[in-house]
């Protein structure tokens, strides 16, 4: 490992960090083509009721295990064709991606806002906090996380908050580590020797000189876990411990369509493409994020 | 010395060990329902009286904190007690399942390495290509995929489509084969029963690669990552300007050095090979211990949940210590 010191004028010194950065995303195109799948899918999710030919959980029992339009058998009616009960798997597709976003985004945020205020905490006043704080991240490091999600979400039941909350509890360990990690060493540089001495609070200290330098970890951080998260509650969901069997989701979507694989092969993949591209288009941005803004990798290339 | 260390690094996981074991206990108690509401449930028309009868059979009317103690105790003697749903001894469920779980995480672990490595190497050699840009592509693919879902696409191109592969179990129903290890494929060589073999095998095939499949993107993307950054070092420089041969410089000097980052990952993805197995277990009916975990904790088997658990809990610090002596042998600077 080399100890040379990282470029510091690309950390925090531009006037503009974010007008930077997204000028050098539009130079990404990888970056670029992961931005746009996610708003097409954030799109897909809010308008779902406008997008949705049907609703998701319309059967018509006439039009069972119909095939997608292109294939013989299959209508411009339902474009995907329809599942074992007749429901439309378009619209359930559409529909499917409010609990993965939902999920996905919320657990994140959660996990963003406790990790990085615990760290923050134990960071700079180290002490008793940051001793029990770390061996309770320890302690829950050491479990896997699907086993640990599918214990929580046996306790808690099924449903969107609880997923929220199942995947959270662990999550924000990785923020914690990171914010913990870059004050204890932040701590030490002279900008922040120097407020101190100006008699700047810790708070003020954290929120106003610290955290704008690490803003940029914490958005790769958040980034490439949220398409994590996103794989995590189809999993669930699969398992039949996500929401309530009424609401359509992805990963149960695929659970339902197993059954029916040699006479309805759609029913199981298609979900699993609407979950492969939104996660394709996450890490393609979280990845090119970290490309531009992460000067020790962008040392290697 | 090293041994020293290794059994003090044992007893250090005591402590949490314990933990988990406490955790689990009280954790499967609080699960709403318990396993007579969901035995009775399908059941129908069932009185209230034979619900407390069979609870009482159970121990479940008793305190929790007798059931606590009488958990320790049996226990602490290796009797972790009778299934609730199954009328068998938890041990015994242990032993039929967890062969079975270490065959396909070895087995996946295998199929990573194996490709994950040289892929990842021959990327790095060869910077830029088309084979690195491909490989490349691949390995964000696979990092980006529900593993459940590539899963359910092999079985419908292989199996259905196709019928190269079996759709889920361990071997032929047809066939008998001598259980000495657990392990099908082992056991298949030691018997020289090589029906029972290509069987194994080829039940084998699609579990694994879909549980390695992630494992595989990983120990590509890191081995090459780490070995562009070797390949830059003076030391590398150094040995090509000697005149050493290309093989030479990058076999001996680049990859023991490249190795390191890799062999930290895979310790770290060793829980997602463990852990990952419910879902992998679950979608090719593979009996081992996560497809057990996963019933276990819908039918509220409070007993085969806390033995499953202690079991996971034994081989995870296992295996993370079996990966720090590998680490320690490859990086002789670090002491354990």
């Amino acid at each position: 490992m080399s100890t040379a010191p990282l470029p510091a004028a690309s950390r925090g010194a531009s006037a503009y960090p974010w007008k930077k950065t997204l000028q050098e995303l539009a130079a990404h195109p990888s970056g670029l083509i992961g931005a746009i799948v996610i708003l097409l899918y954030l799109v897909m999710a809010i308008a779902a009721p406008v997008l949705a030919p049907y609703s998701p959980t319309e059967m018509d029992l006439r039009a069972r295990l119909m095939p997608p339009a292109w294939l013989t058998g299959g209508s411009l009616q339902h474009l995907l064709g329809t599942d074992q009960l007749g429901q439309d798997l378009l619209s359930r597709i559409i529909y499917g991606s409010r609990v993965s976003i939902s999920v996905g985004l919320f657990s994140v945020l959660i996990s963003l806002l406790v990790g990085s205020a615990l760290g923050s905490i134990a960071g700079y006043y180290r002490g008793w906090f940051d001793r029990i704080v770390s061996r309770i991240a320890d302690l829950l490091m050491a479990v896997p996380y699907l086993l640990f999600a599918i214990f929580a979400m046996a306790i808690l039941g099924p449903g969107v908050l609880n997923l929220i909350i199942a995947l959270s509890i662990k999550a924000w360990i990785e923020f914690y580590r990171l914010l913990r990690g870059e004050i204890i060493s932040e701590k030490t540089k002279e900008y922040v020797v120097a407020a101190r001495m100006l008699g700047r609070s810790g708070p003020v200290i954290i929120l106003a000189e610290v955290l704008p330098n690490v803003v940029h970890s914490l958005v790769v951080l958040s980034t490439l876990r949220l398409g994590y998260m996103i794989i995590m509650e189809a999993s669930l969901s699969f398992l039949g411990l996500g929401v309530p069997p009424e609401v359509p989701a992805w990963g149960s979507m695929i659970a339902a369509g197993r059954d029916t694989l040699i006479n309805a092969w759609w029913i199981s993949t298609l979900p699993g493409l609407a979950i492969l591209f939104l996660v394709l288009g996450i890490n393609l941005l979280g990845e090119t994020l970290r490309d531009i803004t992460d000067p020790r990798l962008q040392a290697r290339e | 010395m090293k041994t020293i260390r290794v059994v003090q690094r044992l007893f250090e996981s005591i402590p949490l060990f314990v933990l988990t074991i406490i955790a689990v206990f009280f954790l499967v108690r609080i699960m709403p329902g318990d396993p007579v509401d969901i035995m009775m449930g399908s059941a129908g028309n069932v009185s209230q009286e034979q619900i407390e009868q069979m609870r009482s059979q159970l121990g479940l009317d008793k305190p929790i904190a007798v059931q606590f103690a009488d958990f320790v105790r049996g226990a602490a003697q290796g009797d972790l007690g009778y299934s609730i749903t199954q009328s068998k001894k938890v041990t015994d469920l242990l032993v039929e399942t967890f062969p079975a779980t270490i065959e396909l995480a070895l087995a996946a672990l295998l199929f990573a390495i194996l490709i994950g490595l040289p892929v990842g190497i021959f990327s790095a050699v060869k910077q830029n290509s088309w084979v690195d840009r491909l490989s490349m592509g691949f390995s964000f693919l696979g990092i980006s995929m529900p593993a459940f879902w590539f899963g359910i696409l092999g079985i419908l191109i292989f199996s259905v489509t196709l019928h190269w592969l079996p759709t889920s179990g361990r071997l032929d129903p047809t066939l008998e084969l001598h259980k000495i290890t657990g392990l099908f494929l082992l056991d298949s060589v030691l018997a020289g029963n090589w029906a029972a073999f290509r069987s194994a095998f080829t039940h084998l095939i699609l579990p694994a690669v879909t549980l390695g499949a992630e494992l595989l993107a990983i120990v590509a993307r890191i081995s090459r990552s780490s070995m562009v950054e070797v390949l830059r070092h003076d030391y590398v420089q150094l040995a090509r300007s000697k005149g050493l041969k290309e093989t030479a410089v990058i076999f001996k000097h680049a990859l023991p050095n490249a190795l390191i980052p890799t062999v930290t990952v895979v310790g770290l993805q060793m829980g997602v090979l463990l852990g990952g197995n419910m879902i992998v277990e679950t979608v090719f009916g593979w009996p081992g211990l996560g497809r057990l975990v996963v019933q276990s904790i819908f039918a509220r088997d409070y007993t085969v949940i806390q033995g499953a658990v202690m079991l996971y809990g034994v081989t995870f610090i296992l295996a993370n210590l079996l990966v720090d002596i590998v680490y320690t042998y490859l990086n002789p600077k670090i002491s354990l």
